[in-house]
């Protein structure tokens, strides 16, 4: 079966079955950016964008995506290669630390921001309560998440 | 299928990350150095040389420090980064003798097998503190080679030289890079035999300033790659039977057709260890669902009773650990002993990346990519198993995601290694989060019986702190040593009293031998000693009538601790403008404790919402001596915090029908960020020595929310997490 990721049609074995699409990324496509927390719903380490919605790939069958558009951190890029504004801004808040969950606060971020151009700390909090870090990053992510929507959103006077 | 030749060694076994420097918490003073030192002169003077000769093997990092042609100075070390900065901040200060702008700075974690031997390991908050002297002398050593090798090129002495940021500049004017003095010698590099003069620290330009972390850009790009994401060529998938109930161990194993399964590449089953390996992961499970594999369980199944029952203490029993004066007798007089009982829950460690190991074991060597932060331990320990050399091994450091203490466990490698020599492949083993809770070991559960008593003048007359923990360091040392010692020096981490006492001061620590798997957590004994002497004094203070910012003034010593201890103390309750107090319907908690050669000093800002505490914001300041970072100072002082909100309000680990209650996070919630508080870091300006970072922040935070929620409820929280009572 095909799978749109990235934008690119990428071809998969057809088992007729439902693997998460986080082992057919990772470990099939050895697309590693979508990290493995939990396989349960819970930590968001695995999150992805589905039709541009955040969306947990552990709890995604394959076989319910034919026909979507799916985009993980390696596509988050501008088409230029630039980078988003929130990896920008999750750099310049220096917000990782081990890093490991930030691939899927990225893309929770992201989605946000594609809903909702200028959200509130209430927004931004409520949005990023989905994702654990156990590094415990958490108010440089909100705070990080405001500056990148400024970003996308330059302050006109 | 199986080598009979191989002998297997699976028994639990860890690695010991620099015990020496465990005990060097301020009072005692900064002993990390000597030794480490010498070590690391030694190497520096093999590696310096190797460094810049350009006929070294260019394909093996060889060496501390390289600098290439275009003027790009390696650093090559065998730290691990799993969160905490310590590339970044190795790196900031291997450059800063060579006064080299930070672009032309890069760092890597080179594998073991090159000369950057790191027997120790990342771990107990030491890498800065045991790196900052060795590096320094490294780099100025190397500083001074390459002036007397430009001297040497161009004719002038070298005292007619001038260092610049890129080089070395003559009276004349005629400029060299160090890349360029380098690529133009061709004679044999001599080490010179006297120490190098190092900077000022006024001249420091690197050094104290807030680079941008190293590693950052491949974590938000998602190509940084950690042990989960290692990826062989022709590489398999390896499941390991792991049992549920604890203390179980295999009785039997019926393989059915497992081996004939579609996918399966092999099936080891010998010594009560058996694993499957297949071309995926979702085949070696289904293989090893398979087999019919009979546990045996324990006599008796554990109980969280008996653990209970067992961690608590019995006053006869503890070993002295810190006597100054008669504290009994002065309790024993004392017209009135203020006493208080704590104690706290196990925990897991929860790093977010639950750990992998990818091992290819072939005739001619071995290459592992382990979640370890231990290298060389992890090297032996496969080599061990293998019956190989160790030299035969070489494990490459992986990014780990989060560490905290869990990333010790030779198994790991050990148990892929087995796979890989029966498979003939490599071989990926990558745990789930219920292997992590179920066959991971876990933060020992503690008691603590206080009592104290005091002066007329509010000076503390007495103290006397009993701790019975489970074993923490023991666990990973052979037994004879634990019935040697008595004591776990791991779990008394921030136990002894750092107030003062005018009659005696008591502490003594009970060693628990639980039947479960306990280990290192980020700060070992530190969290659960702060949240026990930190609300204790608070009561003392209650108890004197007397702030409980004023009632720590004055008793802390004179020393040079106690002096830096109330500066942090200052500092924070200026930050969050103690006098004045916390919002309305809120309270302020304050707390503070010392670990590897900081000083830390919190207040938390707390309420109650819907009968739940909530920490709206933590203050903290921090005297860790000469910072390298400062920005990582802070990320690691908020990292510690927030693990210690987790631990404080939400965390616990309990036994059930034999087995640890939880499997996955819906049983073991993390902290969230809407339950996560903003906090403010200051850091107190300092001429100590540097010291940790990594855990001490953790130490006073369970003790800063636990006398807020007093205030705000009148009742002092005696467990951990907290539980509210009505008023
Ligand atoms: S791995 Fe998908 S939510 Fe945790
Ligand atoms: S940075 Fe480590 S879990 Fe978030």
């Amino acid at each position: 079966m095909e799978l749109s990721i990235n934008g690119k049609l990428v071809t998969i074995a057809d088992n007729g079955d439902s693997r998460p699409l986080v082992l057919v990324l990772r470990d099939e496509l050895n697309m590693t950016g979508t990290k493995f927390g939990c396989g349960a719903g819970i930590c968001g380490a695995c999150t992805v964008h589905v039709d541009g919605v955040a969306t947990r790939a552990c709890q995604t069958p394959v076989n319910q995506l034919a026909g979507k558009s799916i985009t993980t951190i390696e596509g988050l890029s501008l088409a230029d290669g630039s980078l988003h504004p929130l990896q920008q801004a999750f750099i310049e808040h220096q917000v990782p630390q081990c890093g490991w969950c930030m691939s899927g606060q990225i893309m929770t971020a992201a989605a946000l921001l594609a809903v909702n151009a200028n959200p509130s700390r209430a927004d931004i909090v409520t949005a990023m309560d989905t994702n654990y870090c156990r590094c415990g990053t958490y108010h440089r992510i909100r705070n990080a998440v405001a500056h990148a929507a400024s970003l996308k959103n330059p302050v006109t006077e | 299928m199986k080598n009979p030749s191989l002998r297997w060694k699976i028994s639990r076994r860890g690695f010991l990350v620099g015990v020496g420097t465990t005990v060097a918490v301020v009072a005692v003073g900064w002993v990390a150095g000597k030794n480490s030192l010498r070590l690391a002169i030694s190497n520096m003077a093999e590696g310096t040389e190797k460094a810049i000769t350009r006929g070294a093997p260019p394909a093996t990092p060889m060496q501390w420090l390289s600098i290439s042609a275009d003027n790009i100075l390696t650093v090559h070390v065998q730290k691990i980064e799993m969160g905490q900065g310590i590339l970044t901040a190795l790196a900031q200060i291997a450059a800063e003798e060579l006064s080299l702008p930070w672009e032309n700075v890069r760092i890597v974690m080179d594998p073991t097998g090159s000369p950057v031997q790191d027997p120790n390991g990342t771990g107990n908050s030491e890498s800065v503190v045991s790196h900052y002297l060795p590096l320094r002398n490294a780099a100025a050593t190397l500083r001074d080679m390459l002036a007397a090798a430009a001297a040497t090129q161009l004719n002038v002495p070298v005292a007619a030289l001038k260092n610049t940021p890129t080089g070395f500049v003559t009276d004349s004017g005629v400029a060299r890079t160090y890349g360029a003095i380098v690529a133009a010698h061709t004679a044999e590099w001599v080490v010179p035999e006297t120490a190098p003069v190092l900077k000022e620290t006024s001249a420091f330009s690197l050094i104290g300033t807030s680079q941008k972390r190293l590693d950052i850009p491949a974590k938000v790009t998602g190509t940084a790659v950690y042990g989960h994401d290692v990826r062989l060529p022709n590489m398999t998938w390896g499941v390991v039977a792991r049992p549920r109930i604890i203390g179980a161990v295999i009785a039997s194993v019926d393989p059915k057709n497992a081996a004939t399964m579609p996918g399966v590449v092999a099936i080891v089953n010998e010594d009560s260890f058996v694993g499957v390996v297949a071309e995926t992961k979702a085949q070696a499970q289904t293989a090893l669902l398979t087999m019919d594999i009979q546990w045996k369980l324990p006599d008796t199944l554990v109980t969280q009773a008996a653990i209970d029952a067992a961690t608590t203490v019995d006053p006869a029993t503890g070993v002295e650990i810190q006597r100054d004066g008669d504290a009994l007798a002065a309790l024993e007089s004392a017209k009135t002993v203020y006493t208080r009982e704590f104690r706290t829950p196990m925990a897991v460690h929860a790093h977010l990346e639950p750990q992998a190991s990818v091992v290819d074991v072939r005739p001619d060597g071995v290459d592992a990519w382990v979640s370890t932060q231990v290298p060389a331990g992890m090297a032996s320990a496969i080599a061990e198993a293998l019956n190989r050399e160790a030299a035969n091994v070489t494990v490459h450091p992986v990014y780990l995601g989060g560490g905290f203490g869990r990333r010790l466990d030779a198994d790991l490698g050990i148990e892929a290694a087995r796979l890989s020599a029966a498979a003939q492949r490599p071989v990926a083993i990558a745990w789930s989060r219920a292997d992590e809770f179920h066959n991971g070991f876990v933060r020992p559960p503690t008691h603590h019986v206080m009592r104290g008593s005091l002066a007329p003048d509010g000076t503390i007359e007495a103290l006397s702190h009993h701790q019975a923990s489970g074993d923490v360091l023991l666990t990973i040392f052979p037994a004879a040593v634990g019935t040697f010692l008595g004591w776990d020096i791991g779990a008394v981490r921030g136990a002894k009293w750092y107030y003062t006492a005018n009659a005696g001061r008591l502490m003594t620590a009970q060693r628990v031998q639980l039947p479960i798997a306990t280990s290192f957590w980020r700060g070992l004994g530190l969290l659960a000693n702060g949240f026990a002497i930190e609300s204790f004094i608070d009561e003392l203070a209650e108890k004197a009538g007397i702030d409980p910012l004023t009632f720590r003034m004055q008793n802390l010593p004179d020393t040079e601790f106690g002096t830096r201890m109330k500066a942090t103390l200052n500092a924070v309750s200026t930050l969050a403008n103690w006098n004045s107090g916390p919002p309305e319907g809120h309270a302020y908690g304050l707390a503070c404790s010392a670990d590897a050669g900081t000083c830390v000093a919190q207040i938390a800002d707390v309420s109650i919402v819907d009968g739940a505490v909530r920490v709206h914001h933590v203050y903290a300041a921090i005297d860790c001596g000469l910072v390298i970072n400062p920005d990582g100072v802070v990320a690691q002082t908020e990292g510690g915090i927030m693990m210690g909100v987790s631990s404080t309000l939400i965390e616990a680990l309990t036994v059930v029908d034999g087995a640890f209650s939880a499997s996955n996070f819906d049983a073991y919630p993390l902290l969230r960020n809407n339950q996560a508080p903003d906090i403010s870091v200051v850091i107190v300006p300092s001429t100590a020595a540097p010291g940790g970072m990594g855990e001490p922040p953790i130490g006073p935070i369970a003790g800063a929310i636990a006398n807020a929620v007093y205030r705000l409820t009148g009742s002092r929280p005696q467990t951990l997490p907290i539980e509210i009572q009505a008023k």
